[in-house]
């Protein structure tokens, strides 16, 4: 399995990301519709860091025919109730509201686990 | 979508019994709780597990974090101390949200594996865990959940054997009569995703989607390939009836046809209105309803006598054991159809207005079916199978194109900001340089005060900005009252140091009213009409360069001086797909969303027309809404004026 982890703690630190992400992605999986969906999801996780959590970690491993992203941040968690987070139009921080959807839309597989001390996503897109 | 079952076994009696099972079903998602109550064959156990279950059941609607935190303040729970796994399913996104906290057994099980949920560990009212937890796992089609308190032993077996298969009401039988220990209550609670979960892509977001599908009309010579018309008009009941009175006079000659009832309206099929679309949508359905030649000729006949004689439209319906024909009621012509099909297929409506013609089918027609109303759609717009699937796929296409057209507006408004904060940002970055210099020369009180002050401003003019950003794309779920000028202005405002640096000026006069609509959809449009005349005025070599928008009370004019629309091009500019701009420039997606949303949305009117002004001549776009009663509007010199 081939991972690479991506500290994130400013905007800067994304912009980095996301030029690597595609690049990345394409080294393992073909289909240019999971990749650009990898690089969507991996783009909001990112952002999310930034918006709640101050500062996180972006792992993407990469396993045959999986793609793991895993989103780790050190913030407060969710200030909403959890079932309002993934309501389309709900934000706390002013945003649209549409990105925590987005991801579940997209993954094949979606774990997150959230308390007062951080907020860690998984998600699994098949390819 | 979600089947579920519980089962309980208590230690003693039930009224000892600390295990607790409470569900509640909305409609779009279930809470379940399963919880255990330390101690069993005890009354006091008993009623504390009765007392967390009434709990839930009262505040069913909190989150679960919230109900998780109110079962950790119930009375006496501190004595017994208890484990709880709190659950939320929705149902739209096959998601489970949970808190799971102590010695509770939650397993998520698919067709081919059972892994263990995470949980917490600790106690309610003894070692509540300070930090709460919350998860949340996505779900597929036959997935389950199966919880149980600790007085069941270990039971994966159970699921591995048969758990995808086996129904939840078998699968808790099992899970309790094979594992529920002897010596402590049980409980056991599983669930399990049924039905299909609907793969929503990103055109399901109801921000991208226009809220009304883009249909297309068949070509005539006079209407263009395309049209706005969302749907084939149905038959205009009440004109027929109207036509008809004169003619019920003479009813009491000859014989009386049977009272019947309308077809229901769901039956509706098409209308015929030529001798051409009658003889060929009553082929279609022929083939389709396998009609009978005999019934076919009938069927035909008397639509193509009753429009060609009496001149009026065929309505045909279509139930799921009959085919009729209605029309308006002719006493002459009663007694000829009665002739052609026989007086038990023919009836009059109740009112006495309306001749209803039917034949049976011999087999029932499932007329809810995609094929039916696929069948429906087509011979509606009167088109091949073949057209059809390309019809389809322009459908398709419509909204995707929709979909880019809204996000290059997105992209114009992200492009209104940046030119909007370039100054701002560069007067923050004046003051904060000069600070240094000031601290040289001696930096007193006065001079701190007015630079947060001043800077204050210019923080809340950009918050201000990204605020309107906001508002412009909020989804309008219902029509509302607002300042026709106000309205606009909020979008000029943020166009306007875009059209500065692009030296076209911006003017705005009349007395402005209320109307009613959809604000940001009203607010897209305006972003529309200007954006058009700044690129037209782009391409020109005025020196004067000036957009003016001029208001009514529910009347508002955008004219520009770039010269106006080419004639030829003029009647087409509200086309889809249709754009003057340059390739890549234009998706020719933005007059025709405009007009969906003035003539369609808010039942106005948008039109244009080539003026000369004295700044020259150019073109003006005129939007007309309908008057809105209220009392400012009813009284025009009541109207604010606006800035000249």
């Amino acid at each position: 399995m081939q991972s690479k982890r991506y500290h994130i703690q400013a905007n800067t630190d994304v912009h980095v990301l996301l030029n690597n992400v595609s690049f990345l992605t394409r080294q393992h999986v073909k289909d240019e519709v999971a990749v650009t969906e990898i690089a969507t999801m991996t783009s909001e996780l990112a952002y999310n860091i930034i918006k709640y959590g101050c500062s996180g970690n972006i792992t993407l491993s990469y396993s045959g025919t999986q793609c793991i992203i895993e989103a780790v941040d050190s913030g407060k968690g969710m200030q909403m109730s959890i079932e309002q987070a993934f309501v389309e139009g709900n934000s706390s921080s002013g945003s649209l509201g549409l990105g925590m959807s987005s991801i579940v839309r997209m993954s094949d597989e979606f774990n997150l686990e959230t308390s007062d001390g951080g907020t860690c996503i998984t998600c699994i897109k098949e390819y | 979508m979600v089947s579920h079952s519980f089962k309980l076994k208590p230690f003693t009696s039930k009224k000892g019994c600390g295990d607790f099972v409470s569900v509640h079903e909305r409609e779009n998602d279930m809470l379940f709780v399963v919880g255990d109550v330390g101690g069993h064959g005890n009354i006091e156990v008993g009623a504390l597990a009765e007392d967390l279950r009434c709990y839930v059941d009262a505040n069913q609607n909190l989150s679960i974090k919230m109900l998780f935190k109110g079962l950790c303040k119930i009375k006496g729970i501190e004595k017994f101390g208890a484990t709880v796994f709190v659950g939320r399913i929705d149902t739209n996104q096959f998601l489970l949200h949970y808190i799971s906290v102590g010695d509770i057994k939650a397993l998520q099980f698919t067709s081919s594996s059972v892994k263990k949920l995470k949980t917490q560990q600790g106690v309610l009212g003894f070692t509540s865990p300070e930090s709460i937890k919350e998860f949340v796992v996505s779900l597929n089609q036959g997935d389950g959940i199966a919880v149980s308190s600790d007085g069941v032993a270990s039971f994966e077996k159970v699921l591995t054997a048969s758990g995808s298969k086996a129904p939840a009401e078998k699968l808790c039988e099992q899970i309790i009569s094979q594992h529920a220990s002897k010596d402590d209550d049980a409980s056991c609670f599983v669930l399990k995703m049924e039905g299909g979960k609907q793969k929503q892509t990103i055109l399901d977001n109801p921000l991208l989607v226009p809220q009304q599908p883009i249909t297309q009309s068949t070509a005539s010579e006079n209407k263009p390939a395309r049209s706005f018309a969302p749907v084939p008009q149905r038959v205009n009941v009440q004109k027929q009836e109207a036509q008809t009175h004169m003619v019920l006079s003479a009813n009491n000659h000859g014989a009386v046809p049977d009272v019947v009832a309308l077809p229901d309206k769901d039956t509706f099929f098409c209308v015929l209105d030529s001798q051409i679309a009658a003889r060929k949508k009553i082929m279609e359905l022929k083939n389709y309803l396998q009609l009978h030649d005999k019934q076919r000729i009938s069927m035909k006949s008397i639509a193509l006598e009753a429009i060609s004689e009496l001149g009026i439209e065929v309505t045909v319906s279509v139930s799921s054991t009959k085919m009729y024909i209605t029309f308006p009621f002719n006493n002459a012509f009663y007694q000829s159809v009665n002739l052609v099909v026989g007086r038990e297929q023919v009836g009059i409506s109740p009112c006495g207005t309306t001749l209803i013609v039917w034949v049976a089918l011999a087999q029932s027609v499932d007329i809810s079916s995609t094929v039916f109303l696929e069948f429906k759609e087509r011979v509606q717009l009167g088109i091949s199978e073949e057209n059809y699937a390309q019809y389809q796929q322009d459908q398709k296409r419509d909204v995707v194109l929709t979909q880019q057209a809204k996000l290059a507006s997105m992209g114009e408004m992200i492009g209104a900001i940046a030119h909007q904060w370039r100054q701002p940002l560069n007067e923050l970055a004046l003051r904060i340089q000069t600070l240094k210099y000031k601290l040289k020369k001696g930096l007193t009180e006065d001079d701190i005060n007015r630079f947060i002050k001043d800077n204050l401003v210019t923080i809340d003019f950009m918050s201000q900005t990204v605020d309107d950003f906001r508002n412009f794309f909020r989804i309008d779920k219902s029509t509302e009252v607002f300042d026709l000028a106000k309205t606009v202005e909020s979008v000029v405002g943020l166009q306007q140091a875009q059209l500065q640096s692009n030296g076209i000026e911006i003017g705005m006069s009349g007395a402005t009213g209320d109307v009613e609509g959809f604000r940001s959809e009203f607010q897209q449009v305006i972003l529309n009409l200007v954006s058009n005349a700044r690129d037209a005025l782009n391409g020109k070599e005025n020196k004067d360069k000036s957009i003016d928008i001029a208001f009514d009370i529910n009347k508002i004019t955008v004219t520009d001086n770039a010269g106006g629309i080419a004639p030829e091009v003029i009647e087409r500019i509200f086309e889809p797909y249709f754009t003057t701009k340059a390739h890549g420039e234009g998706t020719g997606m933005g007059l025709y969303m405009s007009k969906m949303i003035i003539q369609d949305h808010m039942k106005g009117e948008i039109t244009v027309k080539n003026v000369t002004t004295p700044k020259g001549k150019g073109a003006e776009f005129t939007i007309a809404l309908p008057f809105y009663d209220s009392p400012r509007n009813k009284q025009p010199n009541m109207a604010s004026e606006i800035r000249a």
